[in-house]
């Protein structure tokens, strides 16, 4: 497999902060690479060195053999990029945007075949001011394809749409993989980055906590299954930890989660002392491992809180 | 390049597609040359016009020759002024009570001068020409400066002996020269209050278009466009150059809508031919975009953006001179003038559109011009963030 995105030991501080703290990874031609991680954990910084619009401070990085900060145009003209929460020039409107766009890659894809792949044909000759924030959002997907770049960078590009617009965006980002594109992106929902990635680092506090497929994720960290208990008369309920069947128990926010290997027993246990304590156990839901736990595994925290 | 037009146009469309921005851009010279036009008219009139204000002179002659018939008669073909030629002590001691605004005394030693074709002149002698002038007719002294050194013209043919001490001795520019071809300056053909104001107000919004122009450069940073540009293999120096035309190209379009009102409604005075005029305002945009792109680089938000440009305009407005000029005021506030980039722009401006003798030397104007477009520019590229 062809590396396109290579990076070593890559450091970014802001003060005494280290933003990006010494992240190593590579990235596949063809693949979908999603870093998964909270606000503020650093996954945009890293995503804006790599696309060459921030400097670092110490590790090295090849975007298509050329290091972005030494060669910002021979990387730029040769990837498509949509930025997190920036905004397009308000008096245009949507076609006259891209068209703008497209005028700056030496190849770029048809204005309205892009237009209708993110499904604005519609609105293409309304000025970008009155469009929806999901609209917009959409559009700045649109500017990263019509580079028709051999990587596109989206950062957190389902931000903002609606569950719908969210699935409808995935298409297009498979449609884009089925191309032979290679796509690198952010995200902090689970669900996305398990549903589209071929490979995800997990990142918290700058680091990569893990990096693999979601599944290879998921089965190294979970054997077990989750038992998510929402009433709560059984919260911060200490013989919970007493049931045998039981590996851990996780208190959130709100509710309570047992990790369980052996999900019959875990229930038949559970329903006796519920029995005993004289709760009726009514409000539960059974789910197995995802992305999410695993985050929480590593890090004790949920991504989004 | 097909790039760079695309930009300038969606720049363009960007900016003219805002109602209020657009009407705006239209609007303000328009209100700034009329209410500045009708307000001065009503005080001072165009030239020729007799419109019954009279102003009081008391010319005194302390020696009677060439010089003090030509002045007496290039005040005398001024409708505006009622000429009395009297003795010193009269005239003073009715300045003193007030009866009298203006007394300009010509001493005898004006007289002793060579006249024209003798080029013996003694270029390092000075000769004071004492003037008293009541404040609220300052005004006035803008006309007296042109008649004097106009009269001073025609006698000796060549520039400038003559010093006007007003009040408290205050030092005329010997940088001053009258740049040849200025038909304006002969003796007699009147002061025109508007040809001093209106190429101020022309100086002021090309200051304004700079300086708040570049707030759309903040604009674009906050919103990330800056950045999401940054990203694309377009050129960041292509970008900044589109902006700039766009300015210039507002500039011009600025200074045509004062100088035409200015010259079919109030008698603006067009001493000088298109083009000379579209340098002095070009340099004049160079200088204050490149000062709002300066300051842009110490704004984090719009909001102290912009409150950097009200404060840097206000204080360029009252401090630079363009309503007054700078003769007329206290000595202290003449020294803090002088380091108002605006009061060059304003200066320059006077001269290149109504012809005014220049009040500092048209080299200052433009060596102070092109030296803060460069020091702006320079710091500007290096503080400049994208993001």
């Amino acid at each position: 497999m062809m590396t396109v995105i290579e990076v070593k030991n890559l450091i970014k501080k802001y003060g005494n902060l280290k933003a990006v703290d010494n992240l190593s990874f590579s990235v596949s031609k063809g693949e979908i690479f999603g870093m998964l991680g909270p606000n503020g954990a650093g996954k945009s910084t890293t995503f804006e060195i790599i696309v060459g619009i921030l400097r670092r401070d110490s590790g090295d990085v090849k975007v298509l053999g050329v290091d972005p900060e030494k060669q910002p145009e021979a990387v730029k003209s040769r990837i498509g990029v949509q930025l997190q929460a920036a905004q397009t020039f308000r008096k245009l409107t949507v076609r006259e945007t891209l068209k703008l766009f497209a005028g700056f890659y030496p190849n770029p894809l048809p204005v309205d075949e892009t237009i209708a792949q993110v499904d604005l044909v519609e609105k293409m000759n309304s000025r970008v001011e009155t469009r929806s924030g999901g609209q917009r959002q959409r559009l700045s997907v649109a500017i990263a394809m019509i580079s028709n770049g051999e990587i596109i960078f989206l950062d957190e590009p389902t931000t903002g749409l609606d569950p719908q617009a969210r699935r409808d965006l995935w298409g297009s980002i498979i449609e884009l993989k089925n191309l032979g594109k290679t796509v690198f992106l952010t995200t902090h929902f689970m669900e996305e980055a398990q549903k589209l990635c071929d490979r995800v680092a997990i990142i918290d506090y700058g680091k990569i906590v893990a990096l693999g497929s979601p599944q290879e994720l998921i089965t190294a960290h979970f054997q077990e299954m989750s038992l998510e208990i929402v009433q709560p008369e059984l919260r911060n309920e200490p013989k919970l930890r007493e049931l045998t069947s039981v590996t851990e128990v996780i208190e959130l926010n709100d509710l309570t989660v047992l990790r369980t290997p052996n999900l019959t027993a875990t229930i038949q246990e559970l329903s006796a002392l519920t029995k005993t304590l004289g709760i009726k156990l009514d409000d539960f839901r059974i789910r197995q491992a995802n992305l999410e736990d695993v985050f929480l595994k590593l890090t004790g925290r949920r991504i989004k809180q | 390049m097909k790039a760079f037009f695309q930009l300038l146009t969606a720049n363009m469309k960007e900016i003219f597609r805002d109602r209020m921005q657009f009407w705006w851009f239209i609007l303000f010279p328009v209100l700034f040359v009329t209410g500045f036009g009708v307000v001065y008219s009503s005080t001072g009139g165009p030239a020729g016009e007799d419109n019954g204000i009279k102003f009081e002179v008391s010319i005194v002659k302390e020696g009677e020759g060439a010089f003090a018939a030509a002045i007496t008669e290039a005040f005398e073909g001024v409708p505006e002024f009622a000429v009395q030629t009297r003795t010193k002590s009269e005239a003073l001691q009715d300045f003193a009570t007030g009866k009298s605004g203006l007394v300009i005394i010509l001493p005898a030693e004006l007289e002793v001068l060579p006249v024209a074709a003798d080029n013996l002149i003694d270029e390092d002698r000075r000769i004071e020409i004492p003037v008293y002038c009541r404040p609220d007719q300052f005004f006035l002294m803008y006309a007296v400066n042109k008649i004097l050194h106009g009269a001073e013209k025609e006698v000796l043919g060549q520039p400038s002996v003559m010093e006007i001490k007003l009040n408290t001795a205050i030092t005329h520019d010997e940088g001053a020269k009258d740049e040849p071809g200025n038909k304006n300056d002969a003796p007699g053909a009147g002061f025109n209050i508007i040809d001093y104001i209106l190429p101020g107000i022309l100086a002021m919004t090309l200051m304004q278009l700079g300086l708040f122009g570049s707030i759309r450069v903040l604009a674009l940073r906050v919103s990330r466009i800056l950045k999401l540009l940054g990203s694309t293999p377009l050129p960041r120096g292509m970008f900044l150059a589109g902006e700039i035309l766009i300015r210039v190209g507002m500039s011009f379009i600025q200074a045509l809508i004062v100088i035409f009102i200015g010259h079919y409604g109030f008698g603006l005075t067009l001493a000088n031919n298109w083009l000379y005029i579209a340098g002095w305002v070009l340099l004049g945009t160079a200088a204050f975009v490149s000062m709002g792109y300066m300051f842009t680089t110490f704004a984090k938000t719009i909001e102290s953006g912009n409150a950097i440009m009200q404060l840097v305009q206000l204080l360029m407005m009252f401090l630079s001179g363009i309503f007054m000029p700078l003769d007329l005021l206290p000595g202290y506030l003449q020294t803090v003038m002088r380091f108002i980039p605006l009061t060059y722009l304003a200066d320059g401006m006077r001269h290149a559109i109504a012809g005014n003798p220049s009040l500092y030397g048209i080299t200052t104007d433009l060596a102070v011009l092109l030296g803060i477009t460069i020091f702006c520019l320079i710091t500007t590229v290096k503080r400049f963030r994208w993001e």
